[in-house]
């Protein structure tokens, strides 16, 4: 963590001393930072168009693009997570026959989600010059 | 004047034909159980050619005959493409069975799970269920849905989870701690 987080500003005291500061700092870090499953379902819900952004469009997509093939109950615990922390939000949408009368839930990212994806490039791409340079 | 005039009614005609033609085909890709021969291809195209023969005058012969001729090939080629779009659409329905998703397991997202989390999980596993039958045999695809409910269910409801970590736990303490213990 170091000296290196953002937000945390004078709050952030040296890290041979961590205090509660310290700790809240480095929990809000976490939680601004984007795990990499995270950051795979925040992608397909952005490549995906709206009608098609719903569960077992994100599953196929994900499936499609990194051969993983994920279960229904991981990429929804993910996108509440997401929505918790306001990346994405979701609306109920048409009941179909082939859903046996069940709703769909779709899925929109939002601005914050957005520029949370470019951080975690910008982070990514940081480190890709560390390595390149090493 | 009449030499153009048949040749556009030669173009019109062929161009219904093979409209017939594309549309009996589509139709026979779309619903394979459905009984479209190529008698009712025949029926249609005959009655075309009646209705040029009925106006022979603005046709020659030979447009007749290469009519005639080219709906025989038409017919066979016909023939040859629905056996072929039948026999494609054969092979997924001998493995997509219809398959009812299994009422335990709905049972089961239905009780543990909130309403909506259980409306749009249950119907993206209902959906995905036919696609599965198709991949796996369809025991394999209920093995699937049952899989598919556990791991909802554990990951969206606390009490379940707690359930599993602490018997977990409780399997792991008898296993080690007894050894211990003695």
């Amino acid at each position: 963590l170091g000296e290196k987080v953002p937000f945390a500003g004078s709050l952030l005291p040296t890290a041979a001393s961590p205090d509660i500061f310290y700790l809240v700092a480095k929990i809000e870090f976490r939680m601004d930072q984007l795990g990499r499953f995270e950051e795979v379902v925040l992608l397909a819900v952005m490549r995906l168009p709206e009608k098609d952004a719903y569960g077992v469009g994100i599953r196929r997509e994900i499936a499609e693009r990194t051969g993983r093939d994920v279960s229904f109950g991981a990429i929804y615990t993910t996108l509440e997570r997401l929505a918790r922390k306001g990346y994405v939000e979701s609306r109920m949408g048409e009941a179909t026959p082939e859903r046996g009368g069940r709703a769909k839930r779709y899925f929109r990212i939002k601005a914050p989600g957005i520029r949370a994806l470019e951080r975690s490039r910008e982070t990514i791409a940081s480190m890709g010059g560390l390595v390149h340079a090493g | 004047m009449p030499d153009e005039r048949s040749s556009l009614e030669f173009v019109v005609k062929y161009q219904q034909i093979e409209q017939l033609l594309n549309q009996v085909i589509a139709e026979s890709k779309r619903d394979p159980s459905e009984k479209i021969t190529v008698d009712q291809f025949v029926a249609e195209t005959t009655a075309i050619l009646e209705d040029l023969k009925s106006r022979g005058k603005l046709l020659d012969n030979n447009m007749l005959a290469e009519l005639h001729r080219a709906t025989l090939q038409r017919e066979q080629d016909l023939e040859f493409e629905i056996k072929a779009a039948r026999s494609t659409e054969e092979k997924p329905a001998t493995s997509t069975e219809p398959v009812v998703p299994p009422t335990a397991a709905c049972f089961l997202l239905d009780l543990f799970l909130s309403r909506a989390d259980a409306l749009a999980i249950l119907g993206d596993i209902v959906e995905e269920l036919p696609a599965k039958v198709a991949q796996y045999h369809p025991w394999g695809a209920r093995v699937w849905f049952w899989s598919e409910t556990m791991r909802a269910i554990v990951r969206h409801n606390p009490i379940c989870r707690w359930l599993l970590i602490s018997g977990l736990l409780r399997i792991g303490k008898w296993i080690f701690g007894s050894g211990a213990a003695e």
